[in-house]
């Protein structure tokens, strides 16, 4: 039987393909010694290893901001709550806003992060933030999460693209190369287009081997960084209308049922595309809710935003755990912050980075719970705040990935996937 | 004409008691008459560039004629020359042929376009606006009409921000119903992409790695603060339109940090201090606030349209980011931007002068660099992606297919509540290959979507064929020999001349295959699929 470090070091060996296994241990060895990593973090980084075989992740990202009290973080009896009321869920004594009725019978599955803080209010640093782990800071440009994911436990040899967003562009690959840059699906009820050749595969190839061989000069020179990403992008996109896996970009292949239960909107069918990828070997998917920027009337924007997005995101959680999947796949649902306690003249809410929420669920996370707590108004973090480099370092342990393992970056120095923070113990 | 010249001609006697008697001219004087002469900026630059290498290096060699054809095309207009104009300038043995051809490009419509759509998408790419509250397609007009004018930038900026009236009728009010009218928003766009100025971190906070006060972000907010953005009847069924009108009372109000019930009343007050009374009206505080962002003492109004413009046209700013000056590190080249800043001002913010002073640059005119690894920069143009309407108008001209051609099938648009902004094929490729025009050139990269539409989109399966009415048809047709047809596609795709080394891979591609009209169509399909298809080089 193979040892389970051995497993780790082959996983390790095949998913980075240049470190050896001697190489590996060495590095966790040093940065244990410096002092970045304690040696209990590194038995807990090797166990990751071991875990991190078939992980995946489901971002749900609602663009926009969504309000935490008329989501996961109401406040009945407050001044500041409004007219939406609190409704109870399958976990008792949890409740969370109405009109989020399919998500209230499956709390059991979800964390809730109630306490979360950030500092940035503008949509675009906010987004950034959000996803990178990073505020956004002059030179250097940092990797979204879902190319770092790719990167970190994808399999290497894998032939369609790691990481896909859906109804939106999520954040590139960066530094990481375009092979890790989201594969966007601008609208997840038709398959992407231009999937299918209009001549015949040898013809292909026989035209990509020209291409290849009229651009081989040019790899030295001026544009070689651009040929070179040009080139890794066509064999990517090659390999990737060869595959017999681009089927699962075919909802059509569902019953009608199914696509029902999921709801027949964007997001809802988006979530179901994003099943479909995951089963099929696709690391990260995010799939993206737009219009949380709530500012004025609030209200019956809230009536078309919730109601998609409540049926998507719990027919994915149960039909996850009904295929087996939900262990090894983490759901996120999240925006970049949330809205303010007041409700402004025109019966919206403004940004809100100070106290906003998040939630959490498969992939291991320990669901029925609620972690952290705002006041009795909503405007301030009274309990266990978690900063936006904790809730990275909790995704990164959910998923097997050391969060302090570094890239080199544009600008030449190395950048950690997530540079502070610590993992919320309570979710793991 | 050189500046000296041109201000005799036109100021005549008075001008030249001034400089007899060695009093410095005085601006009334000078206006429209002596701006400095864009050759004698670019040598500077030239010489400053020179010495700030000192023996490290010396300045690119000048790139040849084709190469420098394609590349100011590109940048100016937007567009590829056609062979005819590529074999009439090679054929052009006079020494000023390359100025005289950056002023031709200059005083075309096609720049006037290519730079309209520049700033459009600058000012809309972000916004998700519908299209009530953008009118996209009037703003587009209005761009283009601005540089085919060459307005001069301060007075673009002016009324931008001043900009007032129902956004169906006066386009450049659309610049702010398109950010609905939000104080906030509109403060951090006009300081971000007019000044370079990354104030919206301190919206929240102040700012850590930059010297801006939280209070200082609301001040600037504040001059938008009696702009209020109102709702109009729908009389002529083109969609509800909005307007920005003055409200004549209330103020701008930052919450308290320390008490969020409390809001704090905010004076107008420009980053350098200047300020306007809390009880100005609205116009008073945005024509206040224009006076403050272009008047020469501002030290980021000339900078940042000067980086910017630099980084579009070389492939590196003086300053890393496109609309981010930063927290006061030195950029690079200093002494360059203070000369082309000094310079720029003088000529009254003239926005081809600045465009034909950089063209006549040696480091423009020279040969590539590699894209910087690090913030070693040499003084060279770096190679850019071309943006999606450039792509779109050198697809078509290499291929000459109809853009209204419906049998040719383009995908549906993207369903996301956005503004309708072009329709059709060019609708498909621009959604796929539209970037933010402020992102740093590093920061683009191609994409799958972006490839498969290339490899195997109708358009270009269709458009490459060697039957049919195309391009490739029409040269079978026409008798040529093998070698002359592979000229004349390298000429049509990448306005260039193929090298020995490319002719003969063609050639042996041809005998290999031995089926003319498919060989043909596979080395049409990879020019058009090649990296250089979709660059400026």
């Amino acid at each position: 039987m193979v040892s389970p470090i051995q497993t780790c070091v082959n996983v390790r060996v095949t998913a980075d393909g240049a470190v050896s296994r001697r190489g590996f241990l060495r590095a966790l060895a040093a940065s244990a010694a410096v002092g970045g990593l304690r040696w209990g973090d590194c038995l807990s980084a090797f166990a990751a290893e071991m875990k991190t075989q078939g992980r995946s992740c489901i971002l749900l990202w609602m663009a926009g901001g969504p309000s935490q009290f008329e989501t996961f973080d109401p406040k009945p009896g407050a001044d500041t709550q409004g007219p939406t009321k609190a409704i109870p869920t399958s976990v008792p004594g949890m409740q969370i806003a109405e009109h989020w009725t399919c998500t209230a019978k499956v709390m059991q599955e979800l964390a809730v992060i109630r306490s979360m803080t950030s500092n940035e209010g503008n949509h675009g640093r906010a987004t950034y933030l959000l996803h990178t782990s990073y505020p956004p800071s002059g030179g250097i440009v940092h990797p979204g999460f879902g190319s770092l994911v790719a990167k970190e436990i994808g399999p290497a040899d894998f032939d369609l693209p790691q990481f896909v967003s859906i109804s939106g562009r999520s954040i590139g690959p960066s530094y990481l190369g375009v092979r890790y840059a989201p594969f966007v699906v601008t609208d997840p009820t038709r398959p992407p287009d231009n999937l299918e050749l209009p001549v015949a595969r040898a013809r292909l190839s026989r035209r990509l081997d020209l291409l290849k061989e009229l651009e081989s000069p040019q790899l030295q020179g001026g544009t070689a960084e651009f040929v070179k990403d040009h080139q890794s992008l066509y064999d990517q996109t090659t390999q990737m209308v060869l595959s017999p896996r681009t089927k699962a970009f075919a909802l059509d292949q569902e019953a009608p049922r199914v696509r029902d239960w999921y709801g027949r909107s964007s997001f809802g069918q988006g979530c179901l595309m994003a099943r479909r990828l995951i089963e099929a070997g696709v690391t990260f998917v995010e799939v993206l809710s737009s219009g949380w920027d709530t500012h004025g009337n609030e209200l019956s924007a809230l009536k078309k935003l919730i109601p998609p997005v409540d049926q998507g995101m719990a027919a994915l959680l149960v039909d996850l755990k009904a295929r087996g999947r939900l262990d090894k796949t983490l759901v996120i649902w999240m925006g970049e912050f949330g809205r303010m306690p007041q409700i402004n003249l025109t019966a919206g809410r403004d940004h809100y980075p100070q106290a906003f929420n998040v939630a959490l669920a498969g992939g291991g996370a320990k669901g029925a719970q609620v972690v952290g707590a705002t006041d009795a108004r909503g405007v301030e973090v009274i309990r266990r705040p978690v900063s936006v480099q904790d809730l990275f370092c909790t995704f990164c342990q959910v998923l097997g990935i050391n969060p302090r393992r570094e890239h080199m970056s544009n600008v030449g120095r190395p950048i950690k996937i997530v540079e502070h923070g610590e993992a919320v113990r309570e979710i793991l | 004409m050189d500046a000296a010249r041109r201000f005799l001609s036109i100021s005549g006697i008075f001008a030249l008691v001034l400089f007899a008697t060695g009093v410095p001219v005085c601006d009334a004087a000078e206006t429209a008459a002596a701006k400095p002469a864009e050759s004698q900026v670019a040598s500077r630059i030239d010489a400053a560039f020179q010495l700030a290498l000192a023996s490290k290096g010396t300045l690119p060699a000048l790139v040849d004629d084709s190469a420098f054809l394609r590349r100011v095309s590109l940048d100016l207009t937007g567009k590829l020359p056609d062979r005819e104009t590529v074999q009439r300038f090679e054929a052009d043995l006079s020494p000023d042929k390359r100025t005289r051809r950056i002023d031709q490009l200059l005083q075309s419509e096609a720049y006037a376009v290519n730079w309209g759509r520049y700033w459009r998408d600058v000012l809309t790419y972000h916004t998700p606006a519908s299209g009530n509250y953008l009118r996209w397609q009037l703003f587009d007009r209005w761009w283009v009409e601005q540089l085919r004018r060459n307005r001069p930038w301060d007075e673009i900026v002016t009324e931008l921000v001043t900009a007032t009236g129902v956004n169906d009728e006066s386009a450049p009010v659309n610049y702010l119903t398109a950010l609905y009218g939000n104080p906030v928003e509109i403060a951090a766009t006009t300081s971000r992409v007019f000044l370079g100025v990354q104030i919206q971190c301190a919206q929240c906070h102040d700012a850590k790695t930059e010297p801006w006060k939280r209070e200082q972000f609301h001040e600037f907010a504040a001059f938008f603060g009696r702009a209020r953005l109102i709702q109009h009847k729908d009389v002529d069924s083109r969609g509800t339109p909005y307007a920005i009108e003055p409200r004549w009372d209330g103020q701008y109000r930052m919450t308290d940090k320390k008490d969020p019930k409390r809001l704090i009343e905010m004076q107008p007050r420009f980053l350098t201090g200047d300020s306007v009374a809390l009880s100005a009206p609205d116009l008073e505080r945005r024509q206040a606030l224009a006076r403050f962002m272009t008047r020469p003492e501002n030290p980021w109004f000339a900078r940042c349209y000067i980086n910017r413009i630099w980084s579009a046209l070389l492939g590196w700013g003086f300053y890393p980011g496109v609309a981010d000056l930063g927290a006061g590190e030195p950029p690079r080249y200093a002494n360059v931007l203070a000369l082309l800043e000094k310079e720029w001002i003088a000529s009254g913010f003239d926005i081809r002068w600045l465009f034909r002073t950089i063209a006549l640059t040696q480091v423009y005119q020279g040969k590539l660099q590699a894209a910087p690894a690090n913030d070693e920069v040499t003084p060279s143009v770096c190679p850019v992606r071309l943006r999606e309407e450039q792509i779109f108008e050198a697809l078509q001209k290499t291929l000459a297919f109809d853009e209204n051609d419906k049998n040719i099938p383009a995908p549906a648009p993207n369903s996301a509540p956005a503004v309708q902004r072009h329709s059709g094929l060019r609708n498909m490729l621009c959604q796929n290959f539209m970037e933010d025009p402020s992102a740093p050139a590093q920061e683009v990269h191609g994409t799958i979507p972006q490839a498969l539409l290339m490899m195997n989109s109708q358009l270009v399966h269709v458009s490459t064929s060697a039957k049919g009415k195309t391009v490739l048809a029409e040269l079978l047709a026409r008798k040529l020999s093998d070698e002359q047809i592979i000229v004349q596609l390298y000429e049509r795709t990448l306005a260039r001349k193929p090298t020995g080394e490319e002719k003969g891979i063609c050639l042996r591609y041809l005998r290999r295959v031995n089926n003319r009209h498919e060989a043909f169509e596979d080395i049409l399909w990879s020019l058009v699929n090649s990296t250089e298809f979709l660059i400026k080089k």
